[in-house]
């Protein structure tokens, strides 16, 4: 195998885990607005 | 049947709704033991199927989607927020208008009971008023219809569930009114309270049901130049009347029926949630020599002029008015509902002899009416001691139902030997106590 082709499995892999994290993070985030939404409307 | 079953939504997903401005008083005078809670009720010509029932209401309550939801906790209001959990039907064996647990994580605002051919709808009055509720009721009856095989179209009042709800169904109406601006609240007095007090267990409750013949009473009212609601209203008043002169206490208090309006006729809108106001017609003191037909005069004059809609108009746009100032608006909710439950105590209960909620005439597709024998609305008893009362007209059976949570209670057998000695044939049944 390559260095290019360990370099770009490694890559996908990052992007992938990174993706999942700032998806769940983004979720959070969204949920966490919401809430505070209703809890603080006036 | 399945105990449970829930959507499990994220938070993100869940829609969420203010409270309407009539509907943010109830849950801050809500306790424990007693919310505002009223039921309406549909008599089946056959016995309900339990199993069909659910079925029914599990098309259903996806479509009302301000009342598919539980009451929670803000930090300046409380709020609907969609309910993740499914509505399950009861078989009707409680206390008629318990309160609900609506405290309770995921917990209703709403209950769907069956007893024999008996089909109930119990509402928190913080999310519809009766005529929200009869739409809610119907389309329920209709889909439960269409399960057995009966083809109902969606028409008087029926909602159709392959539509999506329309934003005027979920608006607060009251907002959009074309109110006056810098109208002061009127103050009224302390009226006239039925002596009796209050049964001590809180969910002891009478609940009476008088059945008249909706054409008879209304002829009677007709010959004294009356509708039946102004009718009905003269009737309590004089009774009213006649107890406070047998007690004759020192200083006399006027008589006042609070008689809800349905703003739905006189404004636009197709708004399912609270849409009533209220007028007082009353007789104040000095009496002199009071009957059944000048009362209905004062009433009908009183009804006149109250109805116009400057007038209804005017009595709402104070409390719309203190509802969008800031200065409530930014007050911490215990705050406000300190404020609320001050307030009711000290004017809300006093102010008003007793209530005459008039429903009208239920109507709905000829298929739907054959399977229907009658329909029942029932007030949920008030927080303090009282008597109230409610009415509905179907075909020709006029049912005027009764509840108080005095131990003995002087209007109901005091108005039904009213309405004998005018001539009305009635029949009695007792639904509880």
């Amino acid at each position: 195998m390559s260095s290019t082709a360990v370099f770009s499995f490694f890559l996908i892999r990052l992007i992938i885990v990174f993706g999942r994290i700032s998806s769940s993070t983004m979720d959070r985030a969204h949920d966490f607005f919401s809430l505070m939404h209703r809890k603080f409307h006036f | 049947m399945e105990l449970t079953a829930a959507y499990p939504k994220a938070v993100r997903d869940r829609q969420w709704y203010r409270l309407d401005n009539a509907g943010k008083l109830y849950p801050a005078l809500s306790t424990a033991k007693w919310d505002s809670v009223f039921r309406i009720s549909a008599a089946m010509k056959q016995d309900i199927e339990p199993k069909r029932l659910q079925r029914a209401v599990d098309s259903v309550m996806p479509r009302f989607v301000t009342m598919n939801t539980q009451l929670c906790k803000g930090v300046f209001w409380y709020y609907l927020e969609e309910n993740p959990k499914r509505l399950l039907i009861q078989e009707d064996q409680i206390v008629p208008c318990a309160a609900l647990s609506w405290r309770e994580k995921n917990g209703h605002l709403m209950r769907v009971l069956y007893a024999g051919r008996r089909l109930s709808v119990e509402y928190f009055h913080a999310i519809t008023d009766g005529a929200g509720a009869m739409v809610f009721l119907k389309t329920l009856i209709a889909e439960y219809l269409r399960l057995r095989g009966t083809s109902i179209p969606c028409e008087d009042g029926i909602l159709d569930l392959r539509s999506k709800p329309v934003a005027t169904e979920l608006e607060d109406a009251f907002q959009r009114m074309p109110l006056p601006k810098n109208i002061k609240r009127t103050i009224e007095g302390s009226a006239y309270r039925f002596p009796g007090e209050k049964m001590t267990s809180p969910h002891a409750r009478s609940i009476t049901t008088y059945c008249m013949s909706a054409s008879q009473v209304k002829e009677k009212a007709k010959s004294i130049g009356a509708t039946l609601t102004e009718y009905l209203t003269a009737a309590i008043l004089l009774v009213g009347y006649q107890e406070q002169e047998k007690e004759n206490p020192r200083k006399k208090l006027p008589v006042r029926v609070s008689v809800p309006i349905n703003m739905r006729q006189v404004f636009p809108t197709d708004s399912l949630r609270n849409c009533s106001w209220f007028v007082n017609p009353e007789i104040a003191p000095p009496f002199g020599d009071l009957t059944l037909e000048s009362i209905t005069a004062q009433v009908r004059s009183f009804m006149k002029e109250a109805l116009l809609p400057e007038n209804l108009y005017a009595g709402i746009a104070p409390n719309v008015a203190s509802e969008n100032s800031l200065l409530l608006r930014l007050a911490p909710l215990p705050i406000k509902n300190l404020v609320i439950r001050s307030v009711h105590k000290a004017m809300g209960i006093k102010m008003v002899t007793t209530t005459l909620s008039n429903l009208g005439l239920f109507k709905a597709p000829a298929a739907m009416m054959e399977e229907i024998e009658w329909v029942d609305v029932v007030l949920g008893p008030t927080k303090g001691a009282g008597t109230g009362a409610a009415l509905i007209t179907t075909g020709d059976r006029l049912r005027l139902t009764y509840t108080s949570n005095q131990e003995t209670p002087v209007l109901p057998g005091a108005f039904e030997r009213l309405l004998r000695q005018e001539g009305l044939s009635i029949t009695k049944e007792v639904l509880w106590g």
